[in-house]
């Protein structure tokens, strides 16, 4: 019995150290995880979550963003002596649709390199080819293949570096009704030429024909414009002018366009000295799940700073927010994609697009270590374009919606202007879009703009400009010459007498 | 009668030499159309360009009717307009006539009056029964090859 009882204590004191072990490990792991991410108290679920998300399918919405961020800057269709946009809204929304569906599945083929008879073309034929009977397929920014490949869940077969902003499908080019021709323009001008059998899900000739026709019919109801390819004009200047460029010329000069609200999130509107319980309940949102590990204050100015170990927000009085990733910076540069799809992830978490608009990529830019990638936005189609200066930014301009450098591991940094952005409505008015008269006000107003270097006509359109005064008011369309290096020329667009 | 024709030759010819007697220059480049055209369309663009600051063109078109030169309104509802500072102009304009339309385009230095330009053209406008025609007898072709009837 004795011994029975020896044991037992035995037993029982064996169980003690069992639990208080257990315990011990349970601990270290809460530790671990403390320090992992910074005084969020708990279990380190995220720990393994991190796990988790390497494996974890692909969100909604950011499948949902990436089709949207991979859509054409314009869809042209020609008749060789027409040009016709096609817009994604209103009475083309189905040909858009149908074209681009048809577009995306050549690209694919073009890029997986399947059995197609291709050649390189001199450079010069690309106004030539512009001026076929054809679809037209333009880009909002160059894409590379590897980029283009990502964006179709395609497979990309030697990827030559180059990257690409216009496609041109021209199923009339070949003589077979079952094969169509398409031309690649890279962004150093070069042309490529495909020749591809058409598959069963391909659009068929008479497709293309019977829409032509539509249009045409569009044409004379006055329900879509008819353009000009510059190029057609032979007109030759003093200054370099892009002679692929879709121009207002033919018609009348007036176009019916809205206006846009634009104002600053209620929730980012700060008065300097505002409570921090009042900042926090206004901003904790775009903090997420680790929202408790942030300290938080303001300055004199109003700024907001929000930071934790490993990351710093500060909102700016003018709605703009800049994110850093702070502490110990990892990862390698890795694959451009990589690095988009983390960049993407990073605008899905704060979710501050606005509800109205379409956002699309605008720019890729690649450093020693990272990749920069520019967001930016449509209104009804109607591209919005941003110049906000910003204190925090050492008086440089920010030019885009929303501009974020990541690389392979994590989005690094970001300056996001905050905007809610809304279409006026019943407010449209006659504006004149002629593309000689914007020009000739363009230069009227910017009389300089011809002695600036590499200065060079490289489109003429319409859109919003946002500046850091206009917010709270309600913008009008502008005529926006772009002028080459980035740079953007923007004037007033006469408005129709009596409108 | 020989005399009379004479004069009335020698008269013609001077009218359409003025601007090379007269100015010797270029006003202004007419870009399009870069000779006598045809077309399908009863509108017309006619682009130019010039390096000079102060050009004004003026278009007109032959009234058989009439026997002279007539403004020729773009379809802006404009007859003469100056170049702007980009240096170049677009006019759409609308033929009145379906066959020949001569074209006049007179351009003229308001800063340097003995500077004018004249250039004449003729835009042929077909009509549409003839391009559905011409459009069908190409896909009839287009057709016959594609489906290997010349193989």
């Amino acid at each position: 019995m004795g011994f029975s009882t020896r044991e037992g204590s035995f037993m029982n004191r064996e169980k003690l150290k069992k639990f208080l072990l257990i315990g011990l490990i349970m601990s270290s792991i809460m530790q671990v995880g403390i320090l992992w991410d910074f005084s969020t108290h708990g279990l380190p679920s995220y720990f393994f979550r991190a796990f988790q998300d390497r494996v974890a399918p692909v969100s909604a919405s950011i499948k949902k963003m990436k089709a949207e961020l991979f859509s054409p800057k314009r869809i042209i269709v020609s008749t060789g002596a027409s040009n016709w946009i096609v817009s994604k809204e209103g009475d083309t929304q189905d040909v858009y649709k149908a074209l681009w569906d048809d577009a995306k599945d050549y690209i694919s083929k073009i890029i997986a390199g399947e059995d197609i008879e291709n050649v390189t073309m001199p450079d010069e034929k690309w106004s030539d080819i512009v001026l076929l009977k054809s679809i037209g397929i333009e880009l909002d920014t160059p894409l590379s293949q590897d980029m283009i490949g990502y964006f179709l869940d395609s497979k990309v077969k030697n990827s030559s570096g180059a990257v690409f902003v216009k496609f041109v499908i021209a199923p009339w080019d070949s003589v077979n009704y079952n094969s169509t021709t398409v031309y690649l323009l890279d962004s150093n001008m070069h042309v490529y030429k495909y020749s591809l059998a058409m598959s069963q899900k391909n659009l068929k000739r008479e497709f293309y024909d019977a829409e032509l026709e539509k249009l045409n019919k569009l044409q004379d109801q006055e329900a879509i414009r008819n353009y000009m390819v510059f190029s057609e004009s032979k007109i030759k200047l003093s200054y370099p002018i892009r002679q692929d460029m879709l121009v207002s010329a033919y018609g009348d000069k007036y176009d019916k366009l809205g206006q846009i609200d634009v104002t600053i999130p209620e929730n980012f509107h700060i008065a300097p000295g505002s409570k921090l319980l009042d900042v926090e309940s206004k901003l904790g949102g775009i903090l997420g799940r680790d929202g408790d590990s942030y300290d938080i204050f303001t300055d004199a100015m109003g700024t907001v700073t929000m930071k934790n170990l490993n990351n710093q927000y500060r909102v700016y009085t003018d709605g703009v927010l800049e994110y850093k990733k702070t502490g110990n910076l990892t990862g390698d540069k890795g694959s451009k994609e990589q690095a988009f799809k983390n960049a993407m992830s990073f605008v899905e978490k704060l979710g501050l697009i606005p509800d109205n608009v379409q956002v699309y990529l605008s720019g890729i830019e690649e450093t020693r270590d990272r990749f920069k990638f520019k967001f930016d936005y449509k209104a009804a189609n109607v591209p919005i374009y941003f110049d906000i200066g910003l204190d925090g930014k050492n008086g440089d301009k920010i030019q885009n919606a929303i501009i974020i450098e990541s690389n392979n591991d994590d989005a690094l940094s970001c300056y996001w202007v905050v905007r809610n952005i809304e279409l006026v409505k019943d407010k449209k008015k006659q504006y004149n879009v002629n593309f000689s008269d914007t020009l000739d006000k363009t230069f009227v107003e910017y009389p300089n703009i011809k002695q600036v270097k590499d200065f060079s006509i490289q489109d003429v359109l319409v859109g919003y400009r946002l500046t850091g005064e206009n917010v709270g008011l309600k913008i009008e369309p502008m005529g926006l010459v772009m002028g080459g290096n980035n740079s953007i020329y923007s004037v007033k667009l006469p408005v129709k007498k009596g409108d | 009668m020989f005399k009379k024709f004479a004069t009335g030759a020698v008269f013609a010819m001077v009218l359409t030499c003025y601007s090379t007697i007269a100015f010797a220059g270029t006003v202004v480049t007419i870009t399009r159309p870069e000779g006598d055209e045809v077309t399908y369309n009863q509108t017309y663009m006619i682009c130019g360009n010039t390096d000079k600051e102060d050009v004004t063109v003026e278009v007109k078109v032959y009234d058989p009717s009439t026997g002279g030169y007539v403004p020729l309104y773009t379809t802006d509802k404009e007859y003469g307009w100056s170049i702007g500072s980009s240096g170049m102009f677009m006019k759409e304009v609308k033929l009145p006539y379906f066959d020949a339309n001569k074209i006049q385009v007179v351009s003229y230095s308001r800063s340097a009056i003995d500077e004018q330009q004249d250039n004449r053209f003729t835009i042929t406008v077909l009509k549409e029964g003839l391009k559905n025609r011409l459009v069908n007898g190409v896909i009839k072709i287009k057709d016959m090859v594609g489906h290997g009837i010349f193989d």
